[in-house]
C-alpha cells in the first residue's frame, strides 16, 4: 500500500520553509521531530482556552485542564499497551524518566555487590545515569559488546546476566546504529534472574510498534519530542509494584496528602513522583501526537520510511561512505563516514544544501571509542520524509567530495 | 558558482587540514597548553618552543574538524619565528577577527585570510579559535 508522503508533508509548517536558499531536507527527526499542525492546535488549545492549574480547582477551567491531562495520561498508556493509566509517569523528558529510575529504584537498593549491565553502543541519557549509581553504591557496570555491524545478539546480554545484576538498562533502538535490540528476550533474562530491566524507548516509539507487556520490562521511557510531539515533556512507563518502589526525587505541591510541620504523606503512583505544577500542555500535546501518529497507516509508513533507509544506504555506499551499523531489520537512523571528511565538516556542507543532519559522537562517546570513530554524519528519517530528500543528502555528499577532492 | 562553502573550505584550508595531520607537540616544549571544544568534542593540543623571547616551534596534536585542524595549522605557521609579544599580539586579533569582527587578522597576516570566512559560519567559529584559544593560554605558561 502507498504512502501519501506529499499530503502529510502540507501537514508540517515548518516544511514549507526554505534553509540557505534550499528546499529544506529535514534529516534530524533523531533529534527531534518537527510538530504536525494537530500538535500545535492542541498546545494552542491548552494555553488559549483550557488553561487552569490541575488537580486542585472547582472552576471550570480547572475541570478542563484536570480531564485533558488525565486524558493524556490514559490515551499514552493505551498507546504503550497499557491498561493502567497510573503506569504513566510524566516527566520533562526520556533523560529525567530514566534518572528517575536511576535515583529512585536503583541508589537506594544497590550495595557492592551488584552489577548493572549496559550496552555499549547506550546514549548517555541511559548510561551517565547508571555510573552515577555505580559510583554511589559501589555497584560495578558490566558491559555487553557491540558486535560487527552493530548487532547486539540476545546472547551478549545473556551471558553478561546472573545472580549479582540488579539491572539491565538498554535501548528498544540504538540512536546512531538504528539497531533494533532483542528487548523481549533481555527482560526474560533478567527477570529470571531477579533484576530489573529499564528501556530506553526514546528512538523506537516513532518506528516500531511498542507493547509494554511484550516486551516484558519493568520501566520503559521515551520523549514526546521525538514523536512529533513538544519538547518538554516524556514519559516513565512503571509496572505498578516497580513505580511503588520508586522514591520520589522532589518534593512539593501535587504530590502529597497531607502535610505536617515535621511530616508529610504522599498521594499513591503516579503522583507522588510528579511534585508541582506539571507540564500541563505538554502533556495534552503529547496525547494529540500519539493520536496524530497512530491515525497514520503505520505499516505503510514503517515500510516507506525503510524504503527511503535502503535508497539513501545504497547512493551513499555508490559515493564511497561508510555505513556504520548493518543490523538486519534497523531502522530511522542512518550513520555513515566520508573518508577525509570530518562529520562537522559534512554537516556544515549538507545544511548550506538545505539538508538538516547531525554529526559528532551522537551522545554515544563510548560507542565511537568502540568504533574507533571521531564521530559519524547522521541522517534519521521521519514520517515526512521523500526521495527528494534522499536525493538533496546524496547531491550534498557529492559536494562535500568535490570540496575535499 | 562559488558560494560561502567554497570560501570556507578554500583549497588553502582543505592542504592545512591535510598538512595538520602530521603535526606532534614538540618535546621540547616547555608552554602547553589543550582545549576542548564541548560542542563537539574536537580537541587540540599546542606546545610551543620559546629560545629566549623567540618563538622557535610550534607543534600541535588536534582531533577534530577540516576547520579546527586546518585553523591548527595555521597557528603554527603564523607564529614560528616571531617573538612572543608579537605571537601574543596576533593570536588576540585572530581571535578578535572571528569572535567579534572586522578583518584586522587579514591586514595583520594575509594568510590568515581565508579564516575569515568561517564568520558567516557562527556555530563553526569556535573551530577555528580553538588551537589559538590554547596558544593563548600556552604563552601565559
Amino acid at each position: 500500500m502507498s504512502f501519501d508522503v506529499a499530503a502529510l508533508r502540507a501537514e508540517f509548517p515548518a516544511l514549507a520553509q526554505t534553509v540557505h536558499g534550499k528546499r529544506l531536507a529535514y534529516l534530524d527527526s533523531g533529534a527531534t521531530t518537527l510538530k504536525p499542525r494537530a500538535v500545535l492546535a492542541a498546545l494552542e488549545q491548552a494555553y488559549a482556552l483550557d488553561m487552569a492549574n490541575v488537580h486542585r480547582g472547582v472552576h471550570e477551567l480547572a475541570r478542563r485542564a484536570t480531564e485533558a491531562f488525565e486524558g493524556a495520561r490514559a490515551r499514552t498508556a493505551r498507546f504503550l499497551g497499557a491498561v493502567d493509566p497510573a503506569t504513566v509517569v510524566f516527566t520533562r523528558g526520556t533523560t529525567e524518566a530514566l534518572n528517575l529510575v536511576a535515583r529512585g529504584w536503583a541508589a537506594p537498593r544497590l550495595g557492592e555487590d551488584d552489577e548493572i549491565v549496559l550496552a555499549e553502543l547506550e546514549h548517555h541519557a541511559n548510561l551517565v545515569p547508571w555510573q552515577m549509581v555505580a559510583e554511589q553504591t559501589g555497584a560495578r557496570l558490566v558491559w555487553v559488546p557491540v558486535g560487527e555491524d552493530g548487532l547486539v545478539p540476545p546472547e551478549a546480554y545473556l551471558e553478561r546476566i546472573g545472580p549479582r545484576t540488579k539491572v539491565v538498562a538498554l535501548a528498544h533502538v540504538s540512536n546512531v546504529l538504528g539497531t533494533v535490540l532483542p528487548v523481549a528476550a533481555v527482560t526474560k533474562a533478567a527477570r529470571a534472574a531477579g533484576a530489573i530491566s529499564v528501556v530506553d524507548g526514546a528512538q523506537a516509539v516513532p518506528h516500531v510498534p511498542v507493547d509494554v507487556g511484550a516486551l516484558g520490562c519493568d520501566f520503559y521511557a521515551f520523549s514526546a519530542h521525538k514523536l512529533y510531539g513538544p519538547t518538554g515533556i516524556g514519559v516513565l512507563w512503571g509496572r505498578p509494584e516497580r513505580l511503588e518502589q520508586v522514591v520520589p526525587q522532589q518534593g512539593g505541591g501535587d504530590m502529597i496528602l497531607t502535610v505536617e510541620k515535621e511530616r508529610s504523606r504522599f498521594k499513591g503512583v503516579p503522583h507522588r513522583l510528579e511534585a508541582g505544577t506539571p507540564h500541563i500542555a505538554g502533556a495534552v500535546g503529547l496525547r494529540a501526537a500519539i493520536d496524530w501518529y497512530t491515525s497514520l497507516d503505520l505499516p505503510a509508513l514503517h515500510a516507506h520510511e525503510a524504503r527511503l533507509l535502503a535508497e539513501a544506504s545504497a547512493g551513499l555506499e555508490a559515493l564511497g561512505c561508510r555505513i556504520i551499523g548493518r543490523a538486519p531489520g534497523k531502522v530511522a537512523a542512518l550513520s555513515f563516514v566520508l573518508e577525509d571528511v570530518h562529520p562537522h565538516d559534512l554537516a556544515t556542507i549538507l545544511d548550506r544544501e538545505g539538508v538538516a543532519t547531525r554529526g559528532g559522537h551522537h551522545c554515544a562517546e563510548p560507542l565511537m571509542e568502540v568504533l574507533d570513530l571521531d564521530g559519524t554524519a547522521r541522517a534519521s528519517f521521519g514520517a515526512y520524509n521523500d526521495d527528494a530528500d534522499v536525493a538533496a543528502l546524496l547531491r550534498g555528499v557529492e559536494r562535500a567530495k568535490a570540496l575535499f577532492a | 558558482m562559488t558560494d560561502d562553502l567554497d570560501a570556507l573550505y578554500d583549497a588553502a584550508i582543505v592542504a592545512r587540514a591535510k598538512e595538520a595531520r602530521r603535526s606532534r607537540v614538540p618535546e621540547a616544549a616547555a608552554h602547553r597548553a589543550k582545549c576542548v571544544n564541548e560542542l563537539c568534542g574536537d580537541r587540540v593540543e599546542v606546545g610551543l618552543v620559546l629560545e629566549g623571547e623567540r618563538v622557535t616551534e610550534v607543534g600541535f596534536k588536534a582531533r577534530g574538524c577540516a576547520l579546527s585542524l586546518a585553523a591548527a595549522q595555521a597557528l603554527k605557521e603564523a607564529l614560528e619565528g616571531r617573538s612572543r609579544a608579537e605571537a601574543a599580539e596576533l593570536v588576540a586579533r585572530f581571535r578578535a577577527a572571528l569572535e567579534t569582527g572586522p578583518d584586522e587578522a587579514s591586514s595583520a597576516a594575509p594568510e590568515l585570510a581565508p579564516f575569515l570566512a568561517v564568520r558567516r559560519f557562527p556555530s563553526r567559529v569556535r573551530c577555528a579559535t580553538l588551537a589559538w584559544e590554547a596558544a593563548d593560554a600556552a604563552l601565559d605558561t
